[in-house]
């Protein structure tokens, strides 16, 4: 099913995703793009795009059209696998002790979503639930109740290369609903049940052959628009051989370790599980926390530390990406979206150091 | 079922091993265990921490733990009767069935007899169905000896030998390092070896064995690393592709090579 609507019907669509969701969209605020809950549809930043280099982010406006920008600075990670998250609450009572599991449910709905954010939520899936022996039943809960919105992008930034890390862009994978902007309006795919019932009592337009064929047109452009790329044939073996090359001490002089690439990144998954007490010992949260590769004691066992250089950890967290990612789950864990890139503020940019590694004899 | 529920367990025996080093039995009831597994133990307002599986037989498990630092801490302090929780058994088992009809050598350094003490009592159970049972043992110092009454009865079913880093006038055994007792061995060349000691005893060791001719595949080798979820998603224990909590913690030495030889995978 597909429609093609105009700008008061898409808010229309949003007024009825907030009547039964907690909606997630992109707002423009403190200079940066990023998804927010409950803001209003006014606050999505149409007409403005973002100017992304290696260390460098800004914003400015444009008159090209209304999704102008591309896919925001944090990710559905944030949302899905919040960054602190109560696993369980602990109380001690007369020297007994009991748990209480805390499984937070929230319908949330994410309006405008990439191809580069839908991967990485197939990827988390695969991660947590389904290639998982023990499926996570925190990320599930949330996970199960979610409504997707994705939008096909007619723009990229320089910093994308998502058409070279297994991103399709004629496949919808779970989204709900699809959006491509076109010349005079959107056309809206429908692509679940969910998303029907969604669209229930509106009036639109039945689309026509040559809006399908102009969504296709914006497909093909946004994809020859994209520079960066990197080649994915034998990537596994060639990093798997090149290990111990010298090279990854060039990087490690320049990278600083602080982490900042695993954060944005949409399928960095390690955490870290802490303990939140009160002062009297009675009562105990475990928390769930962000962890990353370059926290420098990741991999510390008892006082071994067996990545106690900044080089050793570069090398775990790309290898991970292009390489090891591949034995464990099948598929490469990056997805191209360049936030690593972008928010280095070393300037590291993981396409051309993998480009960089690879060329190396 | 859920990954990070834990199970009750009651402190029936606590047992000073040595200066820094506690050997628990806990009444509990886990799915199953197999020798080489492990349990993550839970200690209230401290966290968590792999144990492995000493052993277990009907519901009476034996865990012994090195005091470090705030997990094991706590059980520094536990006593008979307390409540403790846990969850487990995680991890896979030392394939004892590749070594049927062959020669059979466990390794052991420091602590690693505890990940290997099952196995050990389980391949004794079976003697018959090995060639030649040897399990070698060091230990840094005559007070760091574990289990010294299962040794006792351990060297009387097999050959079980023992070596001390450091001098002690009570010592009356060999002096030296746990690879002195592999090179003085006499196996054949498609014997099997199960290790479980500190990464450079494991590469010392491994070298050795090279040298004998054992194969790569025959070699079995369990690791430690940091861990806090245990199944495999909050990527701590990684090495190379390789999680040591759900692909290992047992693994095989030809598998793991490229990447445990390289320093800082």
């Amino acid at each position: 099913m597909a429609f093609k609507i105009d700008i008061t019907t898409l808010r229309q669509i949003y007024e009825k995703l907030k009547e039964c969701y907690e909606v997630i969209s992109p707002v423009y605020d403190n200079g940066v793009i990023q998804y927010r809950e409950n803001p209003s549809f006014d606050a999505i930043p149409f007409g403005k795009t973002q100017i992304e280099y290696a260390g460098t982010y800004f914003v400015s406006d444009t008159e090209k059209n209304y999704i102008s920008y591309v896919r925001p600075s944090n990710t559905l990670k944030n949302f899905l696998r919040p960054p602190q998250e109560v696993l369980y609450k602990v109380y001690k009572k007369d020297e007994k002790i009991y748990f209480e599991s805390t499984h937070v449910k929230r319908p949330m709905a994410f309006f405008d979503v990439r191809k580069c954010d839908l991967k990485a939520l197939s990827i988390l899936d695969d991660v947590f639930i389904n290639k998982n022996n023990y499926p996570d039943d925190y990320y599930k809960a949330l996970r199960e109740n979610i409504f997707i919105v994705a939008v096909n992008c007619s723009e990229v930034s320089n910093v994308c290369f998502c058409s070279s890390m297994n991103v399709d862009f004629n496949n919808d994978y779970m989204a709900d609903i699809v959006l491509t902007e076109l010349k005079d309006g959107f056309l809206l795919e429908v692509k679940t049940e969910k998303g029907k019932r969604l669209l229930e009592g509106l009036v639109l337009q039945e689309a026509k052959e040559d809006d399908i064929k102009e969504k296709n047109q914006v497909l093909t452009q946004t994809y020859t628009k994209i520079k960066k790329s990197i080649n994915k044939e034998n990537l596994k073996e060639d990093l798997y051989k090149k290990i111990d090359h010298p090279y990854w001490e060039n990087i490690g002089i320049r990278c600083f370790g602080c982490s900042s690439c695993t954060q944005v990144c949409p399928t960095c998954f390690c955490f870290d599980i802490v303990e939140r007490n009160s002062l009297d010992g009675s009562y105990s949260e475990r928390v769930r926390v962000y962890d990353s590769c370059f926290n420098p004691t990741f991999a510390t066992v008892h006082k071994f530390n067996l990545r106690d250089k900044i080089s050793f950890r570069y090398r775990h967290w790309l290898l991970h990406k292009m390489a090891y990612w591949q034995d464990q789950f099948g598929d490469v864990g990056c997805v191209g979206c360049g936030r690593c890139i972008t928010w280095c503020p070393a300037k590291i940019d993981i396409e051309v150091e993998t480009n960089n590694v690879r060329d190396i004899l | 079922m859920k990954p990070y529920d834990l199970t009750e367990g009651k402190i029936l025996k606590v047992y000073r091993e040595n200066y820094n080093t506690v050997t628990v039995n806990v009444e509990v009831n886990l799915n199953n265990p197999k020798p080489g597994q492990f349990v993550m133990f839970y200690a209230i307002g401290r966290g968590e921490a792999p144990i492995t599986i000493a052993d277990y037989r009907d519901g009476f498990m034996v865990n012994t733990i090195r005091i470090v630092r705030d997990v094991t801490g706590y059980f520094d302090r536990v006593r008979e009767g307390d409540v403790i929780h846990l969850r487990g058994p995680y991890g896979n088992l030392w394939p004892t069935n590749k070594a049927f009809g062959k020669d059979i050598i466990v390794v052991s350094g420091g602590l690693g007899l505890a990940a290997t003490r099952w196995l050990l009592e389980e391949v004794i159970k079976q003697k018959h169905r090995f060639k030649n049972v040897i399990s070698l043992y060091g230990a840094k110092s005559y007070d760091d000896i574990l289990y010294r009454e299962k040794i006792g009865e351990w060297e009387k079913e097999i050959d079980f030998r023992t070596i001390l880093n450091i001098k002690n006038e009570m010592w009356k055994g060999k002096v030296g390092l746990i690879t002195d007792l592999v090179k003085e061995i006499e196996i054949d060349k498609d014997s099997v070896v199960f290790m479980c000691g500190p990464d450079p005893m494991v590469n010392a060791v491994i070298e050795i064995l090279k040298s004998k001719d054992i194969k790569k595949e025959n070699i079995y080798v369990s690791l430690e690393r940091h861990m806090k979820c245990a199944v495999g998603t909050c990527g701590h224990c990684m090495i190379g592709p390789y999680f040591v909590c759900k692909d290992g913690p047992v693994f095989n030495y030809k598998d793991i090579e490229y990447f445990y030889t390289k320093k800082g995978v």
